[in-house]
């Protein structure tokens, strides 16, 4: 499997109608696709960004077979990209470990983020991985502008 | 199971064109080809029409020939397309006539017919007064043995040159379960859409502008059952915690018919805590959704909880212009439509999607069109019908 698999599916997709608006196949522009992993290692799903300038306007999912999960859309309305967060919320490890560090604490030392979930696939977010001296390890997860700590393998919806 | 010949052109066209849009046959020998006869009808042993063999042209170029099943013991329409041999009815019954002079000196006959006596082998049949007076292979004119049917034992296969029928072979049960199938295959075709379709041509790309365009059926919600006077009428909110996913999907199926609340109003009602101390839904406490739903509206929505829903459980509802609420493993959307193809072709799962307003990430949330039902696991589904007087 290589990375550029997933971004020759999306790209068929994007064409295929039914999927985007006409707005998007148009302006749109698939970029490089990131490994979502869970846990650190593994490959969950292929997460494939389209873009337009700076801004996110959705992405493709693809399972590790590149079998279709979805496409997801930022946009409220076709040819809108206010609602669009900006390409790096979503792709950018430095703007991502800059997020985190709203609650990372003084002594903790942050490790390189990767994509990720929370607990569930369809929390799809990045993971930081902090680490106090001591060794111990948590979680940040940065989702757009969201910034939350990890949550524990619960039953329960949210 | 009669069919005419128009039916039988008809349903060869649009098999061969479904293999084709699909890629499963070459653009360059097949497009522009018509299926330009009826065919020849080929005989089960046992005196059954079996399958129309019918030739593929291009002008007067033969191209291929494709077998199509005339009868539904078989579970599909489609028996096969194949190229390199030329079928041309006339010529061959001439050679087969020939042959048989050669082989039977002043033989009698009075009707000469294909039968497939080792599916999928053919075979010319001469008979006289119904009785079988010789049967020659095609192509290697060799005469085929008589029956023996007294020689074989249970499931043990045919011999290589062994007459036998396919019909016959075919145990009760397995034939009911096709003639379903084939039925089904040919229900299938039955759309309007394709009622102008000239299906004697193929054509990737005239076919694939229907089965791609509008052989999928789609729908979202509108405040109206007219499509054409509504448009958008579902909005998307996202999360206002990382854990309301469920509030955020009770606001957009209650903001449809006009009820506006807050996630932190709907957050006390669910039990979900406060945006400065947030908790997710608890397993099992799913019924807490139908209730406020039904509270919130002053009991105007009439909702339900349905545990596993299929694909039929979304359509219904949704066709009836009803969002829906989906929870599927640890997290909750709202659903405003649907998409399925009506058609699949051969080999290919057709595709089943929801329109999905995911409040997840939090704060933003995403518009997911669609999302493959078939790859998705679904644990509840929450209705809201709205009363009527």
């Amino acid at each position: 499997m290589k990375p550029e698999d997933p971004v020759r599916i999306a790209g068929e997709q994007l064409q295929s109608r039914g999927m985007a608006g006409p707005w998007v196949r148009t302006h749109g522009e698939i970029r490089q696709a990131i490994a979502v992993e869970f846990p650190r290692g593994r490959l969950s799903s292929w997460f494939v960004p389209v873009t337009s300038s700076d801004r996110l306007l959705g992405f493709f999912e693809l399972r590790p077979d590149l079998t279709l999960i979805r496409y997801s859309s930022f946009q409220h309305r076709e040819a809108e990209t206010e609602s669009c967060p900006a390409v790096a919320d979503w792709t950018d490890p430095a703007t991502i470990l800059a997020r985190a560090a709203k609650l990372q604490r003084p002594d903790e030392t942050a490790e390189t983020p990767y994509l990720s979930y929370d607990a569930f696939p369809s929390r799809l977010a990045w993971a930081v991985p902090v680490s106090v001296p001591a060794g111990q390890q948590r979680i940040i997860f940065v989702a757009g502008e969201s910034v939350f700590e990890g949550r524990a393998p619960e039953e329960f919806t949210g | 199971m009669p069919m005419n010949s128009k039916d039988i052109r008809r349903l060869a066209g649009l098999e061969v064109n479904a293999l084709l849009a699909a890629g499963t046959l070459p653009e360059e020998a097949l497009d522009g080809a018509r299926v330009s006869a009826k065919g020849t009808v080929v005989h089960d042993v046992n005196g059954e029409p079996l399958f129309h063999r019918i030739p593929l042209t291009r002008g007067k170029q033969f191209v291929a020939f494709v077998d199509i099943a005339v009868n539904d013991a078989l579970p599909h329409p489609l028996l096969a397309v194949s190229y390199g041999v030329e079928w041309d009815e006339a010529a061959i019954l001439e050679q087969a006539a020939a042959a048989a002079r050669k082989k039977r000196r002043g033989l009698e006959y009075d009707e000469a017919r294909f039968v497939a006596y080792s599916f999928p082998k053919v075979a010319v049949q001469f008979l006289k007064a119904s009785q079988e007076v010789l049967m020659l292979e095609w192509m290697t004119w060799e005469e085929v043995p008589p029956p023996r049917y007294s020689t074989r034992k249970g499931q043990e296969p045919p011999g290589n040159f062994e007459r036998w029928s396919l019909l016959e072979e075919i145990p009760p049960a397995t034939r009911r379960a096709n003639a379903r199938k084939y039925l089904k295959r040919v229900e299938q075709w039955d759309v309007r859409q394709l009622s102008k379709f000239d299906s004697t041509l193929l054509s990737k790309a005239k076919f694939s502008d229907i089965v791609v365009f509008k052989l999928i059926e789609t729908y979202d919600v509108h405040y109206s059952p007219f499509a054409s006077d509504h448009s958008v009428c579902f909005e998307l909110r996202g999360q206002e915690t990382n854990v309301w996913c469920v509030g955020a999907s009770v606001q957009m199926l209650l903001l449809f018919y006009r009820y506006n609340y807050t996630q932190t109003r709907l957050a006390t009602e669910l039990g979900l805590g406060t945006v400065a101390n947030p908790n997710g839904l608890p397993y099992g406490q799913e019924q807490k959704v139908v209730d406020t739903l039904e509270a919130l509206s002053s009991n105007a929505l009439d909702a339900s909880m349905i545990a596993n829903p299929s694909f039929s459980v979304y359509y219904n509802d949704l066709k009836a212009n009803r969002p829906m609420i989906s929870f599927i493993p640890g997290h909750s959307r709202a659903v405003a439509g649907y998409t399925r193809n009506l058609i699949s072709f051969p080999g290919f799962t057709p595709f089943r999607g929801l329109l999905v307003y995911d409040p997840w990430p939090p704060n933003a949330g995403v518009i997911t069109r669609w999302e493959n039902f078939d790859a998705t696991t679904y644990r509840f589904a929450f209705t809201a019908v709205l009363k009527q007087v």
